[in-house]
């Protein structure tokens, strides 16, 4: 009789453990046996904002250069036409291009899925190009500033690169 | 008075790593690099302002540009943290990965 009892209580067991480990399997199915946290790395979008770096870079440089030349300029007239080179005008298309470019760029980043922390960067991307637009239509106080604009695109730039190239997984940057 | 960039740096890193507790060594050297930039930034923008360089409007326009970049940072921090988690989970699923098809007897998984 206990022999009995003891077979079915074995039996029991048995199909405990065979529902247990269907359960996890099942678990591990549903999950697609791994999981994602953050979205997968995008070629596209880490050409697209190096790209957009390489643009800043000689833009801010070529005002840059542009500004120091009309304080030492020589006379009104090389003052003036070096002014307008400067003027909000005259780069406008820069911004133009810049966030019709960067708007794609979100749009790409907003249907991939898990990705709200590179669209909130390419956001904020947006921000900083905004403030530089603003000094720009009012018109450049002194040299320094071009180094600062420099440095807050830099640090964006850096930031939504250094997120992306995590997502190669196994590659801590 | 200047301001005192390393106190800063200290100060923030300090805040960040009670935010970031369980992952923090991962992102350490990353978020220290980019928050003592932006406080010499911020540095920068207080001498040209105390200089006359600049107006009070500029500086304070320059200084939510740094701001702004900054959340990107975080968010780069964010990112990076969730990745270490994700792969810590992962990695614990590919155990019972193994036990699974080990208990079944085929590669289940």
């Amino acid at each position: 009789m206990g022999g009995f009892k003891m077979k079915i209580l074995m039996r029991h067991n048995k199909s405990k453990q065979v529902i247990a480990v269907m359960g996890v399997a099942l678990l591990l199915f549903s999950l697609g046996c791994s999981i994602r946290m953050v979205s997968e790395y995008d070629p596209t979008l880490d050409r697209g904002v190096t790209e957009l770096n390489q643009r800043t870079e000689k833009f801010i440089t070529s005002l840059e250069k542009t500004y120091i030349k009309m304080k030492t300029a020589k006379n009104d007239a090389q003052r003036q036409e070096l002014q307008k080179k400067l003027s909000y005008a005259a780069n406008e298309e820069f911004y133009d291009d810049f966030r019709a470019d960067l708007q794609v760029l979100i749009i790409r980043a907003e249907i991939t899925p898990q990705n709200q922390l590179t669209v909130n960067q390419l956001k904020a991307l947006g921000k900083v190009l905004d403030g530089m637009e603003r000094q720009q239509k009012e018109g450049f106080q002194d040299v320094g500033e071009f180094e600062l604009d420099r440095q807050a695109f830099n640090r964006t730039f850096r930031a939504i690169l250094k997120l992306e190239i995590a997502k190669k997984r196994g590659e801590k940057s | 008075m200047p301001i005192d960039v390393s106190q800063i740096v200290t100060q923030m890193l300090g805040k960040a790593a009670q935010v970031f507790a369980e992952n923090w060594d991962d992102v350490k050297d990353y978020a220290s690099q980019e928050f003592t930039d932006f406080s010499n930034s911020i540095r920068r923008i207080d001498e040209m302002y105390s200089q006359g360089k600049i107006t009070e409007s500029r500086a304070k326009s320059l200084v939510q540009m740094q701001k702004d970049s900054m959340i990107a940072v975080l968010a780069a921090i964010k990112g990076i943290e969730l990745l270490t988690v994700e792969e810590a989970i992962n990695a614990a699923i590919s155990v019972v990965r193994e036990a699974v098809n080990k208990a079944i007897g085929f590669a289940l998984l």
